[in-house]
């Protein structure tokens, strides 16, 4: 059986579509989030391997560690958050230090200073712009090493990423990335669906909204 | 005309070869590899190289500059092996750093990056990252893309900082990135004297002489008997 894999941060993973699904550490991918909708679709096994809290540097890496497995036949959908302004550090022992917003008053050192260092320096515009190319080009140049089914997607349709209140978030949008070539006309978020967020929390996209990017994506992936 | 575009730090720009080139002032040198190399290929020459630039600064002089590249052209780029040298990009202007840096503004951010972020494998991430992500910014222009290092894989410098410097080995030892080098080319040939110019360690006319040989056989072979 062909599968699909995706990789993204927690609009992919589920985070808040159920009950079970708010405290994330440790917890299976969602069944109501579109990767299990999708594959349903398709008829394909599902490979979820996003990370909630991941930003585009820990997905290119999370891409990385298991490009290997995919083979010619399967289906990769990348959904980019739409935050980039988080970022991690990889270590010699393999762990991963996540750095975003919610490191700002973690009250965990190295980890705040980290993070207050970070947004300090690095998150000029310029400066997430490369990465983020970077980050982006590196994912498919591997993917496509495998299969050239890879499709991606970002989280939110670009005039409403900007109203994110975070100070930190939205000040990159993603729409100046589609000069790299590699975009898919995709959004999980449609202004048209609702209700807009899950009831469990105000940031995560309703279990109809997964409903309505997995036909989309569905159909894309049809056509093509 | 077709053009041949080269990206590196000082010694693409061609440093220490002529008084007057300073790496600061971002003049390349027409004793450098890329003025040679394009006057035996009968080429155009865009020398984009700049002293002190790290691959994360390379990648970005790629990025400003892919817009001006066509598909007949031929893009070299000579990776620095300075892999803990950084630079942070800024709105109004990049802050270029390595861990030698001297600039007492600079130094916070300098033990910073030093102290959380130049674990061994997180620079051998960012590396290959930024090395196939430019090899995939430039291959949407043309394909005639060559990535070569300064100096070869087998041979070290005892006269430079191992604090600045890590083996590149590291960095190729992942299975994705080796095959984009020609890994056969470097600046550096032992059988060349003199190895550096009278000015400093950069390394000599003769060298950068020899390097246009070869480099100009393979971009032959590879890019215009097609």
């Amino acid at each position: 059986m062909n599968r699909l894999f995706t990789f993204g941060d927690s609009f992919t993973h589920g985070t808040s579509l159920c009950d079970d699904h708010i405290d994330v550490a440790n917890l299976d991918p969602c069944e109501y989030a579109w990767p299990a909708l999708l594959s349903d679709m398709l008829d394909m096994e599902c490979v979820n391997l996003s990370k909630p809290g991941a930003g585009p540097k820990e997905l290119a890496h999370t891409v990385s560690e298991n490009a290997s497995q995919i083979q010619s036949d399967d289906i990769v959908v990348v959904m980019w958050p739409y935050s980039t302004m988080r970022t991690c550090v990889v270590q010699d022992n393999g762990d991963i230090w996540r750095i975003g917003s919610w490191c700002l008053d973690c009250g965990e050192e190295p980890y705040e200073s980290i993070a207050h260092q970070y947004y300090a320096y690095q998150t000029g515009k310029k400066e997430q712009m490369l990465q983020t190319k970077m980050c982006m080009k590196f994912a498919d140049y591997l993917l496509r090493e495998q299969t050239q089914h890879v499709m991606h997607a970002t989280v939110n349709s670009m005039p409403h990423a900007d109203n994110h209140v975070d100070q930190y978030l939205g000040k990159i949008t993603m729409n100046s990335l589609k000069s790299l070539g590699i975009w898919s006309p995709l959004q999980l978020f449609d202004s048209r669906i609702s209700p807009i967020y899950t009831p469990l929390d105000d940031g995560h996209y309703s279990r109809e909204q997964h409903i309505a990017f997995a036909k989309r994506a569905h159909n894309l992936l049809r056509r093509n | 005309m077709a053009t041949l575009f080269a990206f590196g730090d000082s010694f693409t720009q061609g440093v220490g070869l002529e008084k007057h080139v300073q790496a600061s002032d971002v003049i390349p040198s027409d004793s450098a590899w890329p003025k040679i190399t394009a006057d035996i290929l009968d080429m155009r020459v865009s020398n984009l190289a700049v002293g002190g630039h790290s691959n994360k600064a390379i990648a970005y002089d790629v990025t400003n500059n892919v817009h001006n590249i066509a598909s007949d052209d031929v893009v070299v780029i000579m990776w620095s092996d300075g892999f803990y040298r950084n630079m942070i990009l800024t709105d109004d202007g990049n802050i270029q750093f390595c861990p030698s840096t001297d600039d007492e503004n600079l130094l916070h951010i300098k033990n910073f990056v030093v102290e959380h972020m130049s674990s061994r494998d997180n620079i051998q991430f960012d590396q290959s990252m930024l090395i196939m992500g430019t090899d995939a910014v430039v291959r949407q222009k043309t394909q005639n893309v060559l990535h070569v290092m300064v100096k070869p894989l087998e041979w070290e410098d005892d006269d430079i900082s191992g604090h600045d410097f890590l083996d590149w080995q590291h960095i190729l030892s992942q299975p994705w990135i080796g095959h984009l080098f020609q890994l056969d080319l470097a600046l550096f040939n032992l059988e060349i004297t003199p190895w550096y110019t009278e000015y400093d360690k950069h390394y000599s006319r003769e060298q950068h002489a020899d390097f246009s040989q070869r480099l100009s056989k393979v971009i032959t072979e590879k890019f215009l008997t097609k």
